[in-house]
């Protein structure tokens, strides 16, 4: 067993070994003997708790996902393909290699994830999905992760969907993020598999923030009054973020009307109890000068009480700042750490849900309402 | 923990409840407890973004200090201890709250102060009434705490901010001190103002236990006494009184372990199926266990339970002194060092289930776990080729080091014989969750915040588990102690403790 540059330790001799296709699963119970028998090595116990298909158009993607899941790799044992589906070079190609890797913390503490890197060439795609397919460990959750844009009509891909039980992808990476979205509020409706979109982890601290306006009790039954959502969002990027962040808002406070007329609610301290039964709105503004798609500020409007609650960013510090403007209320914001979350972390975020996220799902299917009405240039 | 109201802005966030703004004061901000773990476990919070965005902490003791001094000093704490790395931002932000009171705890006038500062700190930094008070103090300070505290007018919940207090353990040193002390508490606060802590509790692998057993289909059938022979709890540590000698003079293994960490562990074994996660839920019935728990007779204490103190040897290869060779101890000290002793639980599931509980201190390995040992086959079809009495299935649930759980069950040899060979599946918690799990103290931190008792201690709880511990003491005070040291260093105690199995054929098993 040797380390790699960041310490994890390579099973198996070190480094990717190619191996011959057909022999794959031999190949990977080689691996783990050999091992078991290491002299004077540390006791490997082998677990594993998902699988994970990543699935890329071209060398630097799949470049891409090998750096991203080995930062990830100390995190969850995982058995992981990553695959090239090239478009170039020898068409019938199907090349495979192998590598364990361990992250090793002291006594009793490893994490150890199998890769398996394959390069498909396009005539290959069906032999890769019969090489993938059988070497899934069973029980365990199927995840596929497709970098950049799907290509729905690919012979592999239409075979490991069949098997997922999570599609993970990024829109923000996508030529047509509104297409993709919609594509994914398809799929969730249509019960096939569990969508997951990097964009909506991106949100995480936003929601986070927009979450903890509600927590005191002076603001617990706000969510129910609340009629009016706006979003802003930098120009000239995507509005994936802003609607995804929209739509959660209009769902969670539909719930709360929901909780309400159950009385499940608490009642707001000077509120008359009543209220509108319209829908809430929500509207999202392209703000130029903002960087691309990112999100610079939200705001939730009620009549009765008269409340407007808000986060928006606090640039030079690197901070989310929530406030709630209301009677009765602490005038004080809020302040919530924000940096903007690097890729390994929306990757393991999306990791860590298996099978359907409720929540991301609801709001995915009002993000795909929303954007119904975008116009290319932003804007609703 | 579902007593808890969710927003529904907070459902499927990585924290679906969110503590409401407050201010913790930690009474005996100066002592080692405030600085090893609770400034680290607060930082570690912060950084973590579970912290309220609106939050201080006062430090409450008797040295002089400025605000700035005690922020500097909790600097060095969370620099040496927490878990999550210091950063400059989450550390400004963390200090910027940061207050201190110099005061004697029994000086109505110190708690004056505190007072005002609190209100201030409602005004300045938006904590809304809200104080969770953190006993960091000798025990004997508990109760002119809670009588300061409520003469302050600091427990009063009437304005609507919520008043907690965390009590650490020891809560009492016996069964009618413990009475005294609640009854003390119990005039000046609610029962649910009151958060006793046994930070074992916090453990993710103890509170792993009930999600082992509640949370799988296949174990709960079998955990009862039809398939259960016995079950063995071990706490054991390699290390001795590290210069606590005088506290441990006081205290002793079965006040510092048994009654709290070992009980806690058995009752969370033993009990029955909550209703529901809910506090009073999960602790009605761990304190269903302790109750059917009958209380030694003297003449039960000499036949069920054996102490022991250690006198000099070797752990880990290194030479270690004898107890009475440590500073505070005294030369000819009875205090035990480690204890072993049969429980039975009368009731419907456990009935003639004995569970061995024994807990140390200097003995081999330091080891946290609980094994439970199932009944052999009714029929051996195998003709006895490989079939041993001593080999039985184990299921041993490890809560440190490695933690984990085991199994150990019958497999064949390869070969053309029939040969069975005891094999042992492990699980490892490090081997399966790359993510470092939270230090106890941030959990329960974060939980008292919350309001949450699930994990703290009932008062009818620790009554019933000192009620237990104090007839083992009386047993002992009736007789003369064996002949102290009985166990040298880096044993699994004394020769007694194997003779407490031997005589019901059963032997213990070896960590």
């Amino acid at each position: 067993m040797i380390a790699d540059p960041e310490g994890r330790q390579i099973l198996g001799g070190g480094g990717a070994l190619a191996v011959d296709v057909k022999a794959l699963g031999r190949e990977l119970r080689r691996l783990w003997e050999e091992t078991s028998r290491a002299p004077g090595g540390p006791v490997i116990t082998r677990a594993c708790t998902r699988n994970l298909i990543a699935v890329a158009a071209n060398a630097a993607e799949a470049e891409h996902a090998t750096r991203l899941l080995a930062a990830v790799a100390g995190l969850h044992p995982t058995r992981v393909f990553v695959v090239e589906a090239s478009a170039e070079g020898d068409p019938a190609r199907l090349e495979a290699h192998l590598q364990a890797v361990c992250s090793i913390r002291g006594a009793g503490r490893h994490v150890c994830c199998e890769q398996i890197a394959l390069t498909v060439g396009p005539r290959a795609r069906r032999r890769a999905a019969g090489t993938i397919v059988p070497l899934l460990v069973p029980d365990l959750p199927v995840f596929v992760w497709v970098l950049g844009t799907p290509n729905w009509d690919d012979e592999l891909l239409q075979r490991l969907l069949e098997v997922a039980d999570r599609v993970v992808v990024d829109t923000r990476a996508a030529s047509d993020p509104v297409a993709l979205l919609g594509a994914l509020d398809g799929s969730a409706r249509d019960d096939r598999w569990a969508p997951g979109d990097f964009e909506w982890s991106r949100l995480a601290p936003w929601r986070e923030a927009v979450a903890s306006l509600f927590d005191e009790p002076s603001t617990a039954a706000l969510p129910a009054r609340l009629e009016r959502v706006v979003v802003r969002y930098g120009a000239a990027g995507s509005p994936i973020g802003a609607a995804l962040l929209a739509g959660w808002a209009l769902d969670r406070i539909q719930s709360a009307r929901d909780r309400s007329e159950t009385g499940l609610a608490l009642r707001v301290a000077d509120g008359d109890g009543g209220g509108d039964d319209a829908p809430a709105t929500a509207v999202l503004e392209a703000i130029p000068g903002r960087a691309a798609g990112e999100i610079c500020g939200v705001e939730l409007y009620a009549r009765a009480p008269h409340a407007r609650c808000a986060v928006v960013t606090s640039g030079e510090d690197a901070a989310l700042s929530a406030s709630v403007d209301l009677q009765n209320a602490c005038p004080l914001p809020a302040r919530h750490p924000w940096t903007r979350p690097a890729e390994e972390t929306l990757l393991e975020d999306q990791l860590d849900v298996i099978g359907i996220w409720p929540v991301y799902e609801r709001a995915l299917a009002r993000a795909a309402t929303l954007l119904a009405g975008v116009t290319p240039d932003g804007g609703s | 923990m579902s007593e808890l109201a969710l927003s529904p802005f907070r459902e499927g966030l990585a924290r679906e409840v969110a503590p409401p703004p407050c201010t913790v004061v930690i009474f005996g901000a100066t002592g080692d407890l405030a600085h090893r773990k609770l400034a680290p476990a607060l930082y570690t919070l912060k950084h973590e973004g579970m912290l309220p965005g609106r939050f201080a902490i006062v430090g409450y003791a008797r040295s002089e200090y400025t605000d700035q001094a005690f922020a500097g000093d909790l600097k060095t704490s969370v620099t040496e201890h927490a878990r999550a790395p210091l950063e400059a931002g989450a550390w400004e932000d963390f200090a910027s709250g940061v207050r201190y009171v110099t005061g004697e705890f029994g000086d109505p006038a110190g708690f004056a102060r505190l007072r005002a500062l609190l209100v201030s700190l409602d005004q300045e930094r938006g904590t809304a009434g809200n104080r969770l008070f953190y006993f960091a103090t000798p025990p004997s300070f508990y109760p002119v705490l809670f009588q300061n505290l409520a003469a302050a007018g600091l427990l009063d919940e009437s304005a609507g901010g919520f008043a907690r207090v965390i009590v650490e353990k020891p809560f009492g040193r016996d069964l009618a001190s413990a009475q005294a002390l609640n009854a003390e508490a119990l005039k000046v606060a609610q029962e649910q103002q009151i958060f006793r802590i046994d930070h074992y509790l916090g453990k993710e692998t103890v509170q792993n236990i009930l999600v082992f057993r509640f949370g799988n289909a296949i174990f709960e059938p079998l955990w009862n006494h039809k398939y259960v022979d016995h079950v063995q709890i071990t706490v054991g540590e390699s290390i001795g009184v590290e210069g606590r000698g005088k506290f441990y003079e006081e205290a002793g293994t079965l006040r510092d372990i048994v009654q709290n960490h070992l009980m806690q562990l058995l009752a969370l074994t033993a009990m029955e199926p909550p209703v529901s996660f809910a506090a009073d839920a999960v602790r009605d019935e761990k304190v269903k266990v302790l109750r059917a728990m009958p209380r030694f007779t003297p003449r039960e204490v000499s036949e069920r339970v054996v102490r022991g103190q250690y006198g000099p040897g070797s752990v880990g290869g290194e030479d270690a002194p004898g107890y009475r060779a440590e500073p505070g101890v005294a030369a000819e000290s009875n205090t035990e060092t480690f204890v072993a002793i049969k429980f039975e639980i009368d009731n419907w599931r456990w009935a003639g289930v004995p569970f061995y509980v024994r807990a140390g201190k200097r003995l081999p390995k330091r080891v946290t776990e609980i094994a439970v040992q199932f009944k052999d086959v009714p029929h051996a079809i195998f003709g006895g080729q490989g079939e041993r009495p001593g080999d039985p299935n184990v299921l041993a649930l490890r809560i440190q080091p490695e933690e984990g759980i085991s199994l150990k069950f019958g497999a064949k040899v390869p070969g053309a014989r029939l040969t069975i060979e005891p094999v042992k599946m492990d699980f490892l918690y490090g081997s399966s969750f790359g993510a470092e799990p939270p230090e106890a103290y941030e959990r329960l931190l974060l939980d008292a915040m919350l309001g949450d008792s699930t994990l703290f201690i009932r008062k009818d709880e620790v009554e019933a588990a000192w009620g237990l511990v104090s007839a083992v003491h009386q047993g002992w005070a009736d007789v003369p102690p064996p002949a102290l040291p009985n166990y040298e260093a880096g044993t699994w105690g004394p020769e007694a403790v194997n003779a407490l199995l031997a005589k019901d054929g059963r032997e213990w098993r070896r960590p």
